[in-house]
């Protein structure tokens, strides 16, 4: 499964240079660009840990998030990286007493992403060019559950993943650098820590762990190769960057992403949906 | 919802929550004769719609009761429910008796370890009353325990030390591997463990051994008795199975509390929180501890009447144990 994976991937790339180098003049024309942008605005998480509870958990936070992107004339690369660390809160009510607060979650998300794609096709009377490539993305999620009387236990997903990356760039004027992006990326293989998730208890196997050495890192070196079968992951991006000088823009973006993680199959699914909204700083160098 | 709809608050989803999940994955049925069938005939008639809060939690009071697992256990804003310890009230077997008698006052502490050297200062006695405490990361070991290192570079030419366990109700087994490393010669198992893994009642992973090793920069070798009572359970039965199997500590008292378990946590639809062990556990002998025990290698217990009269039966036995020692 996994190799089959791969190969498409390679295959994708491959093939894109292939069948489409023959496109020629691309509908937005320009030099080639390197932009940072710096975005914040509201992150919205709703997750469902069935390993920890059968509720959902739900809490908005302030992220941060940083991208650089280069535009060539014939490829796209992105760099992506961004944080927020959330409280979510269930339909229970957050209970303050002199034992404990629980009913909440903390909940530390953290992205990686580096793509790469190629003009792939141009679709001149809707004034877009599409892009095929692929992403590594690599994503933290780590919560800390809160649970009655001071209970807590750590629960987490860590999976960096190699898939297939759409990117669609739509000109909304012609003579200007705005435009609109759409993105959606899909990873086929990823690599996934903590193979045996606490609190389950449910595998043919125990953590071979030395307590008293990194955790962390022995935890990396156990991680899994998984794909579809595990985890189920979708990632859309939609933006729009409009330039108000020839240096400083401003991007407006919306990020939905969505996962289902099971370590085991079909048991204990922790379900994850990531909405964001961001206003962003763009420079152009 | 793509994350799923949250489950309906009602008491009998609470309760049919509950029985399923203990249905999955409670290890120890078979072993504590519990037909899990009848529970749910018997108390699901009892529940409806109307049954309110106190009376869930007194359903949920007789489960936990009846089950009598050191590791089973509901929480609850009207507050918890754990097993029913069988340790009578007037137990004097569980901490020490007229200290002054049997060790030097100006006890030092050392975080988590209460250190002093018997009245025969070529002896030392280290209380651990408990091994809670998290480290950083998941579930590394708590950093307090480390200093096990200090008291022993101390107490290199010691001819042995008491390490008394017999108020230590458990917490994170990592910190019980942890102080017992540093008394390890070599690696050595210690415990068997077998998890559920599946929904049917036989659905069990096979025997893992877990071992031993040695730990930190400097080992005790020498003789060591280690103390236990019916009062000690859990992570501390796994510190003294650990040290059960090397050949120069001997293990006196009484019986300890019969729970290892390995529980879990999971939260009902009404957010009361329960616990329940996943898990089997069997000495380095293969004898199954679970609610048994683990057996001492000399069996000595403080009477109410040596108690009254401020003799420590226990560690008056291990200090001749230590001072009898080649």
């Amino acid at each position: 499964m996994m190799s089959r994976s791969l190969l498409a991937i390679s295959l994708i790339l491959c093939s894109v240079r292939i069948s489409f180098s023959q496109e020629s003049s691309p509908v937005i024309s320009f030099e080639s660009q390197h932009l940072l942008t710096l975005s914040s605005g509201v992150s919205s998480h709703t997750v469902r840990d069935e390993m920890m509870s059968p509720l959902m958990y739900r809490g908005t936070q302030i992220p941060v998030a940083f991208t650089y992107r280069f535009r060539g004339s014939d490829n796209r690369h992105t760099v992506l990286l961004s944080f927020d660390n959330t409280e979510l809160n269930s339909s229970i009510t957050k209970s303050v007493n002199d034992v404990a607060v629980s009913h909440y979650i903390n909940n530390l998300h953290l992205t990686f992403e580096y793509s790469l794609s190629t003009r792939a096709a141009v679709c001149e009377n809707l004034n877009t060019t599409c892009f095929l490539g692929a992403r590594l993305s690599s994503i933290l999620s780590l919560r800390n559950h809160y649970f009655q009387n001071g209970n807590n236990l750590m629960s987490a997903e860590q999976m960096t993943g190699l898939g297939i990356y759409l990117l669609t760039e739509t000109a909304i004027q012609q003579e200007s650098d705005n435009y609109l992006r759409v993105e959606i990326y899909i990873p086929c293989v990823s690599y996934v820590l903590i193979p045996e998730r606490y609190n389950a208890n449910v595998s043919e196997t125990f953590d071979d762990i030395d307590v008293e050495q990194d955790i962390l890192w022995q935890l990396f070196k156990k991680g899994g190769v998984v794909t579809f079968n595990k985890l189920f992951q979708v990632q859309a991006d939609v933006s729009y960057i409009f330039f108000v000088s020839n240096q400083i823009g401003i991007e407006l973006q919306y990020r939905w992403l969505y996962y289902s993680f099971a370590q085991y199959q079909d048991l204990f699914h922790a379900r994850v949906l990531n909405n964001q909204f961001l206003l962003g700083l763009t420079v152009k160098l | 919802m793509i994350v799923g709809a949250d489950p309906e608050n009602t008491p009998e989803n609470n309760f049919g929550t509950f029985w399923k999940d203990f249905d999955r994955y409670y290890a120890q049925f078979s072993l504590r004769h519990i037909d899990w069938d009848s529970v749910y005939t018997l108390y699901h008639s009892q529940i409806s719609l109307s049954t309110s809060d106190r009376q869930l939690f007194d359903i949920f009071s007789d489960i936990v009761l009846g089950i009598n697992d050191m590791h089973v256990s509901v929480y609850t804003p009207m507050g918890d429910v754990y097993w029913k310890s069988m340790i009578p009230a007037s137990y004097p077997s569980r901490s020490i008796i007229n200290a002054g008698k049997y060790v030097r006052s100006g006890a030092p502490q050392k975080s988590v370890f209460e250190y002093r050297t018997c009245q025969d200062p070529a002896s030392g006695y280290i209380s651990i009353q408990s091994f809670a405490g998290q480290g950083g990361g998941l579930s590394k070991t708590d950093p307090r325990y480390f200093a096990i290192d200090d008291i022993l570079s101390q107490w290199k030419n010691m001819k042995g030390i008491i390490i008394d366990v017999r108020g230590n109700g458990g917490g994170n087994s990592t910190n019980a591997e942890t102080v017992a490393g540093r008394f390890a010669d070599q690696s050595r198992v210690y415990l068997y463990r077998r998890q559920k893994n599946g929904p049917g009642k036989d659905n069990f992973s096979s025997w893992k051994s877990m071992s031993i090793e040695p730990k930190g920069s400097y080992q005790f070798l020498k003789p060591v008795v280690v103390l236990t009572s019916r009062a000690t359970e859990s992570a501390a039965e796994m510190f003294v199975m650990a040290m059960q199997v090397l050949p120069y500590v001997t293990i006196v008292g009484d019986t300890t509390g019969g729970g290892v378990g390995s529980p879990v946590f999971r939260e009902l639809p009404n957010g009361w929180t329960y616990r329940l062990s996943t898990e089997i556990a069997a000495d380095a002998q293969g004898r199954i501890i679970e609610g048994v025990g683990v057996f001492p290698d000399v069996h000595v217990l403080t009477t109410a009447a040596d108690s009254a009269n401020g003799i420590d039966r226990m560690l008056e036995k291990g200090i001749d144990i230590i001072n009898n020692s080649q």
